[in-house]
């Protein structure tokens, strides 16, 4: 596949950030490590097409820069764990085979042992990570039927591959997270995500899994034009409204009983597995879960908890 | 410098049928008509010299010229390559009011007849059209649709953008589309929003049952019943929202809110007062329609 790298960014550059959120809706509150802007693997409702105007990659190379803005986030803020991921701007693994980038974020993660690394994606190629992998960078992939990886993450790897790639993470001493996102609503969803689930539980060991996350559909408005344009049948069988930051999504109705049954579909494999909702409203949390979850700092401390649990105190 | 004749030309000395450098659409103007009927030609014609010659500026007059009877018609008669007679073209028609069928018409013909890559930007930012690149290649094959294509679209006066909305529809259900929209009054922004609509159904549904649309007789009306069919529990909900507050009989100055969408976990009311009478009559109000009950059942649309 060709690679249209555009520039490669200077020095100043800020490298990790919070995860923009948005608004009135609850974020999980972790650090992004946006060494790469852009992504190849261009799924049809990728959000990143909605905010990066440019066909081109921006690859970032100082590693050492982001490491030591990722060091100063450790020293400083201290009153939680943080979490950082690399998937925010782009997908975590598509390119790290050539670019190599995650070597030394997960060296020093695990070397620190005071933050988490998520490397998040839909990518299932972790065979040059193997014998570097650690408890503090947690592998994770997303998940979706077969059928909508088919249709709408054309490029990326079968569930199949994604879900041996997150054993193999297991069984190379990390802890694996899944992320159900986004879930999209069509005919017959509801048979494949059962499928999917089951087919989860099989092959992963869910004592292992750290956490979940389940996001409904979501998208700025210029991906709805981009939809209409390219005919997206699936991804417009639902129904959809404007939130309060501006996003297309589901009814809360309809959220909250898609959420519902996953949610309960998930526990029915482990009880005790940790799901978060993402990018959710306080009201549809309690609907869903029956946990208070008002703000992000009450999403941060359950992942807190979450990971005292894991990692001990 | 150029030398620029004028003369009186005999129309079948004029190749009629040249349209190369016609940018205007439609050429049926009335008002021209009636003009040119009361004061004949003020402003005449320009044409490329020849045997026979060829209209560069001046369509709607010659039109009218003929309609009227005219033999003859003032022009202004130059010698210039077909590139300069097109630069012509543009800088008279850059300075009126151009629709949509005309705008592209404009910027096809300077590629046309081989302006700059620079000159064609330029064109088109004059023209308020975004950057080549942005713009969907589908409008450029306007100017040789059918007539009833761009008759709707002059006549509506659609944008750019709704045109290319339009125009990623089959034959058969633009012309069912302009049937639709041709009688009711729609602004640039409800048109939009019923194309938009209408995209969403045909690809939500595989295609649109247009019987089921049949004398709309506004916008608001047409808009409702595709809304149904794409959004049926959104529907339900504010058709719930308006019966139960249709049933609070609210005064002008009480409101209740349940955006956006339904939403949020709360409901909002507004009340408009100036005087503490009318507060504690809002209040009593408010208090008489959540013992009925009605007030439990309008936060009920919007939670979970």
């Amino acid at each position: 596949m060709g690679l249209r790298v555009a520039e490669w960014i200077g020095e100043n550059t800020n490298l990790v950030r919070n995860c923009p959120g948005t608004k009135n809706h609850i974020c999980c509150g972790y650090k992004t490590i946006d060494l790469i802007e852009g992504c190849i693997l261009s799924c049809s409702y990728c959000i990143l097409k909605g905010y990066i105007n440019s066909p081109f990659l921006k690859i970032n190379t100082n590693v050492e820069l982001a490491i030591s803005q990722i060091r100063e986030v450790i020293n400083t803020q201290k009153d939680h764990i943080n979490r950082f991921g690399t998937g925010e701007l782009s997908d975590s693994l598509a390119l790290d085979r050539r670019l190599n980038l995650n070597r030394p974020l997960i060296e020093f993660f695990g070397q620190e042992r005071k933050a988490i690394l998520e490397l998040k994606s839909k990518w299932a190629d972790i065979s040059h990570l193997k014998g570097l992998l650690n408890p503090y960078t947690v592998i994770s992939f997303s998940l979706a039927p077969q059928h909508v990886i088919d249709s709408e993450e054309k490029r990326t790897s079968p569930v199949r591959k994604r879900l041996k790639a997150a054993r193999d993470a297991q069984r190379a001493g990390s802890y694996v997270g899944l992320h159900f996102d986004p879930v999209i609503i069509y005919d017959g969803f509801e048979r494949d995500y059962e499928e999917l689930i089951s087919e989860v539980s099989e092959a992963l060991d869910l004592k292992g899994v750290i956490w979940v996350s389940i996001g409904l559909l979501r998208f700025p408005p210029k991906l709805m034009e981009n939809f209409l344009v390219e005919g997206r049948r699936r991804l417009l069988a639902g129904e959809f409204i404007r939130g309060e930051d501006g996003k297309y999504r589901y009814l809360k109705k309809e959220r909250v009983n898609v959420y519902k049954m996953l949610y309960n579909l998930l526990k029915s494999k482990r009880d005790d597995l940790f799901i978060y909702l993402c990018m959710e409203r306080a009201d549809v949390w309690k609907a869903v879960t029956g946990i208070v979850v008002e703000s992000n700092q009450d999403l941060i401390s359950l992942f807190d908890e979450r990971i005292k649990l894991f990692y001990g105190g | 410098m150029e030398k620029i004749e004028f003369a009186e030309i005999e129309l079948e000395k004029i190749d009629i049928g040249d349209e190369r450098f016609r940018v205007s659409y439609p050429l049926e103007d009335q008002s021209l008509i009636k003009s040119i009927e009361k004061a004949g030609i003020l402003q005449p014609l320009t044409v490329l010299k020849g045997e026979p010659y060829i209209v560069v500026t001046g369509f709607k007059r010659l039109h009218g010229a003929i309609l009227l009877g005219y033999k003859k018609v003032p022009a202004f008669v130059v010698n210039r390559t077909e590139k300069e007679c097109m630069l012509k073209g543009i800088y008279d028609n850059l300075n009126r009011g151009l629709n949509t069928v005309e705008k592209v018409r404009l910027v096809e013909r300077a590629k046309y007849f081989g302006l700059s890559k620079e000159m064609v930007v330029d064109v088109m930012e004059a023209l308020s059209m975004r950057g080549e690149r942005n713009i969907d290649r589908s409008i450029f094959g306007l100017w040789d649709m059918e007539e009833w294509v761009k008759s709707f679209v002059a006549t509506k006066n659609l944008s750019i953008g709704n045109t290319v909305k339009l125009l990623r529809f089959e034959r058969e259900e633009m012309i069912k589309i302009i049937e639709l929209l041709s009688p009711i009054h729609t602004t640039e922004g409800s048109t939009r929003e019923l194309l938009d609509m209408l995209m969403f159904l045909k690809i939500k549904k595989g295609g649109i049952d247009f019987s089921l649309f049949k004398n709309s007789k506004s916008c608001d009306e047409l808009r409702g019943r595709v809304k149904r069919l794409i959004h049926p529990r959104l529907t339900f909900l504010e058709e719930e929202y308006k019966r139960l507050k249709a049933a609070c009989a609210l005064s002008p100055n009480i409101d209740i809110k349940v955006d956006p969408f339904f939403e949020k976990d709360y409901i909002s009311i507004t009340i408009k007062a100036r005087r503490e009478k009318e507060i504690i009559e809002a209040v009593k109000k408010l208090e008489s329609i959540t013992n009925k009950g009605l007030m439990g059942e309008i936060i009920g649309l919007t939670s979970c």
